[in-house]
């Protein structure tokens, strides 16, 4: 066989069903030329208000007032610039701080406050144009998936988000500006039908996808780990060799070398990210109150440890110095070895007793457990006004 | 006929042609088809300057090849498939031995990315070393130096059934 039959041989393979769709490239074509008209017409227009900034610049110079020049707040809906910004308090979206129904998100359409907003920890407040955020075309058919999902490091460096412009997912270190995309697509259109949902690890270089792509990527390298068939992602640890994998029966069960090793929890627990060890895990256990007689509601009072390599569970301890009303209802990534994060839902004043135009407080409050004492403390509360939106915090 | 109505008709004629060449160049259906998808959106952004090109499908071919080696630059290149489940069946192919297509698919995927896309650009779309040269945007000689190091890869990995002649000698493009 010379090089040329080498070919003829492989180009002769019978090609499986496409998924190349030339309306989709028609589409994303349309995008590419009119956000290069936009950014043509941007640098024309960067240029004259550069000019006009250094002629300002030079007057507060004269008049010995550099105060002007000094910009410490970001005017409201600033652009997340490309690099130089500081780790973030969280994120959110609040549909504008109007009111919005399921499938009414047409009438957002070309509103650059229904994106994504980034916070810092100092403060600043950026949009991300780039970060996918409500589905305009959402239907009331799917209305329990309104919005591209949001994942912010535990150490709020680094985001990922669905970058509607690359069909892609995409991982952002703050600082540095550098994006990593994943490396097979993921059209736009089945982000609304069936969002898949992502998590980063600690470091935030391995991103989990959950939904049909079921993988593990290093977005470093661009290596694709799958899940076997079966299994979802739910969470990675640092690293990127050791996964929290959940099946249809809500068991759960670390993926590692290829082999997925089941363990049990309590039924409907949520699990938390793996512990710095990378191997121990934690859920919250409580017991079924039926207080007011008429429903029951599962209390919450203790944080149990499991190794999941083994499955034993290695600590049950009650909360401790928990706050009155303490109802976590999300556990997350660990601070230390010893601290898990759990976030609470902020309850605000009931709406007949604020202004018929006043929205809700809307957020979570986020509480550090100790795993090993059962002591409870507040991290901080991450809050937008609104009448309905999300909020991204890091490391949940 | 619009030029959208153009452009549609025309990718969708050359799309087995476009996914079969991503597929050489890669050896995965699906990461040709990601591939493909880029390569036909960037040649819509230009298709008013491509359809008027003397040769519409090496201007494609241009286009998919720098999407390939693009990709290639940025890491993206390696899947791995960790699980205990059996492979899925391969595709069919017409008459040949379905275990030499896996060991060619095995060989041609240990040469190195650009090595395969000049071993592609030469062998299976017959492109001279000049035009070779050309897509790949760089000299003839580095053109030369890539298709030999090209083959003796493929050499290193099939074995004593792969006839390999050296070059300069070695190549049905160059007899022509």
């Amino acid at each position: 066989m010379d090089t040329k039959d080498l070919f003829d041989t492989l180009a002769a393979e019978e090609q499986p069903p496409t998924t190349v769709d030339v309306r989709r490239a028609v589409a994303s074509g349309r995008a590419a030329r009119r956000r290069r008209r936009t950014a043509l017409a941007g640098g024309a227009l960067a240029v004259c208000l550069a000019g006009t900034f250094t002629w300002y610049g030079l007057e507060g110079q004269v008049g010995n007032d550099r105060t002007a020049t000094v910009v410490r707040e970001t005017p409201d809906g600033a652009v997340l610039p490309a690099s130089g910004v500081g780790p973030l308090s969280h994120a959110y979206y609040d549909w504008c701080g109007e009111k919005w129904h399921p499938g009414q998100g047409a009438s957002f359409a070309d509103r650059d406050c229904v994106q994504w907003h980034v916070v810092t920890r100092t403060g600043e407040t950026y949009r991300m144009p780039e970060a996918a955020s409500v589905y305009l075309d959402q239907t009331e058919a799917n209305y329990m998936n309104t919005a591209a999902p949001l994942e912010i490091t535990p150490d709020g460096r680094r985001i990922a988000y669905y970058s509607a412009e690359e069909e892609r997912f995409a991982v952002r270190d703050l600082a540095s500006g550098r994006i990593w995309l994943t490396p097979r697509t993921f059209p736009e259109e089945e982000m609304v039908k069936s969002a898949s949902l992502i998590k980063l690890s600690p470091e935030g270089r391995y991103l989990t996808l959950n939904g049909r792509l079921r993988a593990v990527v290093d977005m470093e390298t661009g290596k694709v780990t799958d899940v076997p068939q079966g299994w979802q992602p739910m969470s990675v640890a640092r690293g990127g060799t050791r996964v929290i994998v959940t099946d249809d029966m809500s068991r759960y069960g670390l993926l590692e070398g290829g082999r997925v090793r089941p363990f049990t929890t309590p039924e409907e627990s949520s699990l938390s990210h793996l512990a710095p060890d990378g191997r121990t895990v934690a859920y919250m256990d409580g017991h079924v109150s039926s207080a007011d007689g008429t429903r029951q509601t599962r209390l919450d009072d203790t944080i149990v440890t499991v190794d999941a390599t083994t499955g034993k569970v290695l600590r049950r301890v009650k909360f401790r110095d928990a706050p009155e009303g303490f109802r976590p209802w999300r556990i997350g990534s660990w601070h230390g070895s010893a601290e898990v994060l759990v976030t609470a839902v902020v309850t605000d004043r009931p709406q007949w007793e604020r202004k018929p135009t006043q929205p809700a407080r809307i957020g979570e409050t986020a509480y550090a457990i100790d795993v090993t004492t059962g002591k409870v403390r507040k991290v901080g509360t991450y809050t937008f006004r609104g009448w309905s939106g999300a909020v991204a915090i890091p490391g949940m | 006929m619009s030029p959208d109505d153009e452009y549609t008709a025309y990718v969708s004629g050359r799309l087995p042609w476009l996914r079969r060449v991503a597929y050489l160049l890669c050896q995965d259906w699906h990461r040709a088809d990601d591939l493909v998808q880029t390569a036909i959106t960037r040649l819509y952004v230009k298709w008013r300057r491509a359809r008027a090109a003397d040769d519409l499908d090496a201007y494609v071919r241009v286009i998919l090849v720098r999407v390939f080696l693009a990709e290639q630059r940025g890491g993206w290149f390696s899947r791995v498939r960790v699980t205990h489940a059996p492979p899925a069946a391969p595709a069919k192919n017409n008459g040949g031995d379905r275990d030499l297509a896996l060991d060619l698919r095995r060989a041609l995927s240990a040469v190195p990315s650009r090595q395969r896309a000049t071993l592609v650009l030469r062998f299976h779309c017959d492109l001279s070393v000049e035009q070779t040269a050309h897509v790949l945007g760089c000299s003839t000689g580095t053109v030369k130096s890539q298709t030999a190091r090209g083959l003796a890869a493929l050499r290193a990995e099939l074995g004593p059934s792969y006839s390999y002649v050296p070059y300069p000698h070695l190549t049905h493009t160059e007899e022509r």
